[in-house]
């Protein structure tokens, strides 16, 4: 207790800064400004006996890091209990912190899981700040995806590994500030690998990639967990991440060394349980840290809550003023000793170490505010985020706009009117409604090469997995497409993209007998085509053999013996419910699930999907898909008093049919027999229960629509015309109402039904509708 | 201060109290003024098919698609002709997804009234044991009844399925 008396002033000139390195200490990950504090304990030690004893163990265990393993956080808290006057530096805990474990509690703990740091969030105090990050980092995490993948291919790009490295810090900075300790240690671990690689102290290689790569999916996850919470899930707890930090700061060290590229890399890294993971490390004692460490981490992590949010911008400052110290504590004799022991390993790599570190720091870890700022200007286009909730509903006003003005162009009024000047009027006006629609729907497209470059990793991933030697050639990334679109793509895409490398594209020693490059080749590329975006996925692989797909519909019960099928037709069947012509099922593809929910998929976007294949050149598929999803072309139809709309995308044909293409079935049931095709005719009145004009089908029409695969004929009375419409939801009130999708305002500013296709023919009709 | 506080819950009893009254056929009804968004002049009622009959369908209000209803059939009053009086009063319902607009064609609308709580009686019982729904309760003013409805149940749909 004298002795912390004594050192009251001393205590409080430091208790500050030190509570400050304390921080950084629980929240920067062991490692970094080790130097720095065993420095500035050395220093403490020499004024006060009291903090010789803390130097001494501090150095042990920085001895021990030296050789590898991590360093505690113990003797820092320790420390700390000293500062508040709490007790001599003896490891007796006070009771509500957990007692600094004896190596016997320790190795117990350890059997079960290395624990973390916890992460301090609280997802109630700051959802919006937390929405924020997500979105950044999610950005952040794409352009390194894509930046990574960029320098496997050519390592010598150093723009492309300063932008990952930028992208790690600024992710690590918003961790920090938000509190998320374990995004923030492996941000850091990661940073720190990259700041050695581009000062090209560090080669890129293979394995720096795989690493790389690990702990963007590492933060991604963790990303999607705070998402997660965000949106109501449990958060849960953050992943384990000392066996990957683990990693990362071995590979460091082994790369720095100069050694070539080992290939024991813990495997297990990314998986949630590393208890098992091999030692990398030899360490005689590693386990008696790391207990240490999360038992601290818990009571430390508690009071030093306040001053968590400021800890990201805190490296630049503590580094700095610290520096002084280090002269300062020069004559120590002893502890100096220590010190430089903890930079000797580094030695090895670079000449001069000490200077090094405090170059590389004052780069690495400016303020955040400034680095988001400079990240910020950055991209070519300059741009704001906007809550789609507000969008979505400015598109709805400026639908409604264009609605009154083509309502106000077709006044009668108007149309009769000779006034040269208002008609110039109106169309101006026009003109310019038109233009702000053009404007606001562009607002919600993006280009799709954020979406191929997620593929990206993928291929990359399949193939080697499966031994396949796949090249990957992006066009098109520049063509834009809605949001809404471009999300709902994602999955159909995986899909066929998993297929093309599962079971289009051949092993290199195939595609060597059969005379091909053996690197394969797969194309993913986008364009528009007249109002309309294809998406096509293009390999050169095996073809689809259209023998191999019959014989295999034939047993599925798809099709019979004597079924005539195109070629076209006969590709198309590989669409169907169940039907798969792997020859055996793999893990990544092949259950046959595939390529029909591909196809709901896509049809739920209003698209289709056409293939082309050749068999031994390749096989390409186009999706086509509408440009956005909040316009339609619509047939407005009539049925009696009502009228509904259709959207073009789910009608074939239409005709005015004649009594003899009328057949009927068993009474009840009728088709239209229509160039040697039956199609099977649905009555709109009868479905909906409504009074038609006529029941005689020659006196309407009929529309052929396809939906699911499946095409049928529907009887109206007339048809309207075919005009562009808005979609808007009927409401929950109408949720469960069949046959509808929704509802549009037609010209005239009253409400037209849209209709669903594949609902109307899979619903009953009204009872007591029946034919006649 | 808390002299204006008094004020201000005076004032949202007072809007309590106030009740839109509005006619079906020969019966008057209440619905207090807190529900009601605004009144508007009738409009074309785009049907939707297979709801049930007391839904008439869907208006276009200013872009925003609300279902609308038709109360006589909904109490089994006897369908009548649209007047120029006839209009469609725009509820206000809260529910879990938020506030939601709903629409009820009324025979005419007649005034505001303030009705206060000892005006109100409860639902009457028939002493056939079955309490008739969606009413809040019966108001004596001037010698005339009027139903107060209970907005949440009225403007209640059921999901189609049950209707068939």
């Amino acid at each position: 207790m004298s002795a912390t008396k004594n050192t009251a002033p001393v205590a409080d000139q430091l208790a500050a800064r030190l509570d400050e390195l304390a921080t950084l200490w629980m929240v920067d990950g062991p490692g970094s400004l080790t130097e720095q504090r065993l420095i500035q304990l050395a220093a403490l030690a020499q004024k006060d006996p009291a903090f010789a004893e803390i130097a001494k163990r501090a150095n042990v265990l920085a001895n021990d890091r030296s050789k590898g393993k991590m360093i505690a956080e113990e003797p820092f808290t320790a420390f700390q209990r000293l500062m508040r006057g709490e007790a001599e530096p003896v490891v007796q805990a006070p009771p509500p912190a957990p007692a600094a474990p004896t190596a016997a509690q320790t190795t117990a703990a350890v059997a079960v899981e290395e624990p973390m740091e916890e992460d301090e969030v609280a997802f109630d105090d700051d959802p919006e700040m937390l929405a924020g990050f997500v979105t950044e980092s999610q950005e952040h995490l794409a352009a390194i995806e894509e930046q990574i993948l960029a320098l496997e291919r050519d390592p010598s790009q150093l723009p492309a590994v300063h932008a990952v490295f930028r992208a790690f810090h600024t992710i690590k900075g918003l961790a920090g500030f938000l509190g998320l300790k374990g995004v923030q240690g492996v941000a850091h671990e990661v940073e720190t690998l990259l700041d050695h690689a581009r000062n090209s102290r560090v080669q890129i290689s293979v394995e720096i990639v795989d690493l790389v790569l690990e702990s963007s999916e590492y933060l991604q996850a963790e990303v999607n967990r705070i998402n997660g919470a965000l949106n109501g899930a449990d958060p849960g707890k953050a992943k384990n991440n000392r066996a990957l930090l683990r990693t990362i700061a071995t590979v460091t060290q082994r790369a720095l060394d100069g050694e070539p590229a080992a290939v024991e890399k813990a495997a297990p890294v990314a998986t949630p349980a590393p208890a098992p993971v091999k030692e990398e490390v030899p360490a005689p004692a590693p386990k008696v840290e790391i207990p240490a460490a999360a038992s601290v981490a818990a009571p430390v992590a508690k009071e030093e809550k306040p001053v968590a949010p400021v800890v990201p911008a805190a490296p630049a400052t503590a580094a700095v003023p610290a520096a002084p110290q280090v002269e300062a504590a020069t004559p120590a004799p002893e502890p100096k000793a220590e010190a430089t022991a903890v930079v000797a390993p580094k030695a090895e790599a670079t000449p001069a170490p000490v200077p090094t570190q405090k170059k590389a720091e004052p780069e690495s870890a400016p303020a955040i505010a400034p680095q988001a700022a400079v990240s910020k200007s950055e991209p070519v286009s300059a741009s704001i985020r906007i809550d789609t909730a507000k969008l979505d509903q400015l598109m709805d006003m400026v639908g409604e706009m264009v609605i009154a003005q083509s309502i106000l162009s077709h006044n009668p009024m108007f149309a009769s009117n000779r006034d040269a000047r208002l008609i110039g009027d109106l169309a101006q006006l026009a003109r310019i409604t038109g233009e702000v629609q053009r404007r606001a729907m562009n607002i919600r497209m993006m280009p799709i090469g954020p979406l191929f470059q997620k593929n990206a990793k993928l291929v990359r991933d399949l193939s080697r997995r499966h031994g396949k030697q796949v090249e990957l050639l992006l066009a098109g990334e520049g063509t834009e497409l809605d949001k809404t679109i471009a999300e709902e793509l994602s999955d159909p895409l995986l899909h066929m993209i998993r297929n093309a490398l599962d079971h289009g594209i051949e092993t290199p020693q195939e595609r060597t007998t059969a005379g091909k490059n053996p690197t394969a080749t797969l194309r993913l590329s986008a364009e528009h085509e007249s109002g309309k975006i294809v998406v096509s996925i293009s390999d050169d692989g095996r073809g689809l053999n259209p023998d191999k797909i019959f014989r295999k519909a034939l047993e599925r019960g798809l099709v019979t013996e004597d079924t005539q099928l195109t070629e076209t037709e006969i590709f198309q069947l590989i669409f169907a419910p169940g039907f798969s012509t792997a020859e055996k099922i793999t893990d990544i593809s092949g259950r046959g699930v595939g390529m029909d929910v591909v196809r709901k998929h896509v049809e739920n976007l209003r698209g289709h999907i056409q293939i082309e294949s050749e068999l031994g050149k390749g096989t390409t598929f186009y999706i086509h898909l509408p440009l956005t999803l909040a316009i339609i072309e619509g047939l407005v139809i009539v049925v009696g008093d009502h009228r509904y709309i259709i959207p073009v995308f789910s009608v074939r044909e239409m005709l005015r049919p004649t009594q003899e293409m009328l057949v009927r079935v068993q009474g009840t049931e009728e088709m239209i027999l229509m160039r040697g095709n039956l199609y099977p005719l649905v009555r709109l009145h009868r479905r909906f229960g409504i009074k038609p004009r006529s029941e005689d089908i020659c006196q309407g029409l009929v529309v052929v629509c396809e939906g699911a695969g499946r095409q049928f004929c529907l009887h109206v009375d007339d048809l309207l015309g075919r005009q562009e419409i808005v979609i808007k939801s009927l409401g929950e009130t109408f949720s469960d109402s069949t046959g509808l999708t929704g509802c549009a305002i037609l010209g005239d500013g009253r409400i037209g039904l849209i209709l669903d296709v594949v609902q109307i023919f899979k619903m009953p009709n009204e009872p007591g509708e029946e034919a006649a | 201060m808390a002299i204006k506080n008094n004020n201000q819950a005076k004032q949202v009893a007072d809007t309590s109290r106030k009740h839109l009254i509005f006619s079906l056929g020969d019966e008057e009804f209440g619905i207090q003024v807190l529900n009601i968004k605004e009144i508007i002049q009738m409009q074309e009622i785009t049907a939707v098919p297979k709801t049930a009959v007391y839904v008439k369908g869907v208006i276009n209000l200013r872009g925003q698609v609300i279902p609308v209803l038709d109360l006589s059939a909904r109490f089994n009053l006897p369908q009548r002709q649209y007047t120029p009086h006839t209009c469609i009063v725009v509820v206000r319902l809260a529910t879990s997804m938020g506030e939601r607009l709903i629409g009820a064609v009324a025979d005419g609308v007649s005034e505001v009234l303030s009705i206060s709580e000892e005006d109100i009686e409860p639902s009457p019982d028939f002493g056939n044991g079955a309490s008739v729904p969606y009413l809040l309760g019966m108001a004596k003013v001037r010698g005339k009844v009027k139903l107060l409805l209970d907005t949440d149940k009225v403007f209640y749909i059921e999901a189609s399925q049950e209707i068939n």
